[in-house]
Order: C-alpha cells, then sequence, then structure tokens
C-alpha cells in the first residue's frame, strides 16, 4: 500500500481477472465473463489467464478458495488488496479518459 | 486405422511443428499418440483441429503441471501427451481461433522457458565437450590430420547448432518485446 502502488498500471487482462473475481469465479468462468464484459473484443487464452492468476496469487490480489468436495474447478475470489489496486487503477483510467476527450474534443459516444 | 510418422523437430522450432500438425489435420489426418520423434495419426475430417505446443515449467508429473492440463481441459482443450515438458494440445476448429497466450507478454515468459533449456543444454555440452573441441582446432590450426578428433567435431557441431537455435529464440524475444512498446 501506499504511494508505490499509484504508479502501477495494470494490463488489460488483469483489470478484467480483478474485475470479474468480485464475486467467486472459477478459470473458464474468468475467460467467458471477460469476453462478455467487453463485448467479445477480449478473449483471453488458457495460458495467459493462468500465468496472470499464479502472479495475482503471489500478490495476495486474489485468493484460492478451498475445493469444494469432488470438484476439480478451483474458485478464486479478489482480495482487500486486490480491490484497492482495481479501484487505483479506474482513477488512472477516469484521468486517461478525461485528458482524451479534452483533447481531442471528442466523447466517448461518438 | 492408425499411421505413424517418424520426423524431429528442434525445440525452438516448435511454431513449425504447430503447423505441420496443422497442415496433417487439413489433409484429415488427426493426432492421437506422441512421443519422442514419434507420431500417431488416425483419419478425420479435413481440418477438423487445431494443434499447440507449449513448454511447461515443470514435469508433467508434477501437481502443478497437472492443474494447467486439467485446466486446460476445462477450456475445451484437448491433451494428447507429451515429450519430457513439451506438451501437445489440440482443439476443435469449430470452437474458432486456438491460443494459448492472448498477450505479448505471457509469450515472451514461454520463449524465455524455451531459452533457458537451451542454454542449459549448451551448457551441459560446454563442460562435456569442451576438451574434446579445442583439440578438434588446434589439430585443425597446427594441421595435425591424422589425430583428428571426432568427438571434437561433432561438439563443435551441436554448439553452433544450439547457437543458431537460442538466437532464433533470442530474435523472437527481441521483436515481441519491440512489438510491446506499442501495445500489450
Amino acid at each position: 500500500m501506499g504511494k508505490s502502488n499509484e504508479n502501477i498500471v495494470l494490463t488489460e487482462a488483469v483489470y478484467y481477472i480483478l474485475l470479474s473475481l468480485y464475486e467467486p469465479l472459477h478459470g473458464y468462468g474468468i475467460m467467458q465473463n471477460i469476453e462478455h464484459l467487453s463485448n467479445g473484443r477480449v478473449k483471453l487464452a488458457a495460458g495467459t489467464l493462468y500465468g496472470a492468476i499464479s502472479t495475482l496469487l503471489d500478490k495476495n490480489w486474489i485468493e484460492a478458495l478451498k475445493e469444494e468436495k469432488g470438484s476439480r474447478k478451483k474458485e478464486y475470489v479478489i482480495t482487500a488488496t486486490g480491490k484497492e489496486a482495481v479501484k487505483i487503477e479506474i482513477s488512472r483510467l477516469k484521468e486517461l479518459l478525461l485528458n482524451g476527450e479534452k483533447i481531442t474534443g471528442g466523447s466517448c459516444d461518438e | 486405422m492408425s499411421k505413424v510418422i517418424h520426423k524431429w523437430f528442434w525445440a525452438w522450432d516448435f511454431e513449425k511443428e504447430e503447423k505441420w500438425l496443422n497442415t496433417m489435420s487439413e489433409n484429415g489426418m488427426k493426432l492421437c499418440k506422441v512421443g519422442l520423434c514419434r507420431y500417431t495419426f488416425e483419419k478425420c475430417k479435413a481440418g477438423d483441429y487445431l494443434y499447440k505446443l507449449e513448454m511447461l515449467d515443470n514435469d508433467v508429473t508434477t501437481d502443478k503441471s497437472k492443474e494447467y492440463i486439467e485446466f486446460l481441459e476445462d477450456t475445451g482443450v484437448e491433451y494428447i501427451g507429451n515429450v519430457l515438458k513439451w506438451i501437445y494440445l489440440r482443439k476443435n476448429t469449430s470452437d474458432g481461433e486456438f491460443e494459448l497466450f492472448s498477450n505479448i507478454d505471457s509469450q515472451i515468459a514461454h520463449l524465455i522457458r524455451i531459452m533457458k533449456l537451451l542454454f542449459i543444454v549448451l551448457c551441459a555440452e560446454v563442460l562435456i565437450g569442451l576438451d574434446d573441441s579445442i583439440t578438434f582446432i588446434t589439430n585443425i590450426a597446427t594441421q595435425n590430420i591424422e589425430l583428428i578428433n571426432m568427438f571434437g567435431l561433432l561438439f563443435l557441431f551441436l554448439y553452433i547448432l544450439l547457437g543458431i537455435g537460442i538466437y532464433k529464440i533470442g530474435t523472437k524475444i527481441k521483436d515481441l518485446k519491440n512489438k510491446r512498446v506499442l501495445q500489450e
């Protein structure tokens, strides 16, 4: 926490993975959710997702839930630290958007 | 009825290997079993499958690797088999594009994994064969033809071969890093 976090730029994949985990979800569910959230624009590949999940677990931005008996689909959920990171990212994105619209004189609906 | 083909691909040519498997699929042959230099195919509808290879960080028997393979299977990917740490995967063409890595960072990470392996092999070869290679070179230089050391020649050849492989992967990594300046 603290100043160092404010200069972190999340990748699009990580941002959407974190957003997908405000409720517990398993790997394949994350992929489908992201494709849905982005209207089909972001198709996260399995290898990339798995690597990102590994890193997010290491950073404690997400945690793995205890597996239900018989279910082999591990579920993940965002942690408080992860939510902080998302908040910071959203203010960063707002800043980018405001500046973009100001300078290009357009609105995001065009 | 199955057909067995013997073929060798270098680790740095895994994309070539993927292309070959995809071409076999277009010609109505699907890969069912894989071993060292040994590919077993069966007839299938033309273009039914797309193939991808990945070199894992850990042995396929470890928990981590098993977990990853299970994860891939949950996403509709079929696991065909492995040769050492290389896993062979296929997906139905009807499911759309088949990629394992959708951003540059994860592609680079995979290539670095392969590069590390090549370096380890090169180091092992240097440890084993440096002596012989130097003897070979000095013999050539001093024109001592009778003492030509075949082992030396072999190892020199291997060093060059691996050097080429490492260079090829290094170039791919460099190109991806350049691409990453603009995009993810």
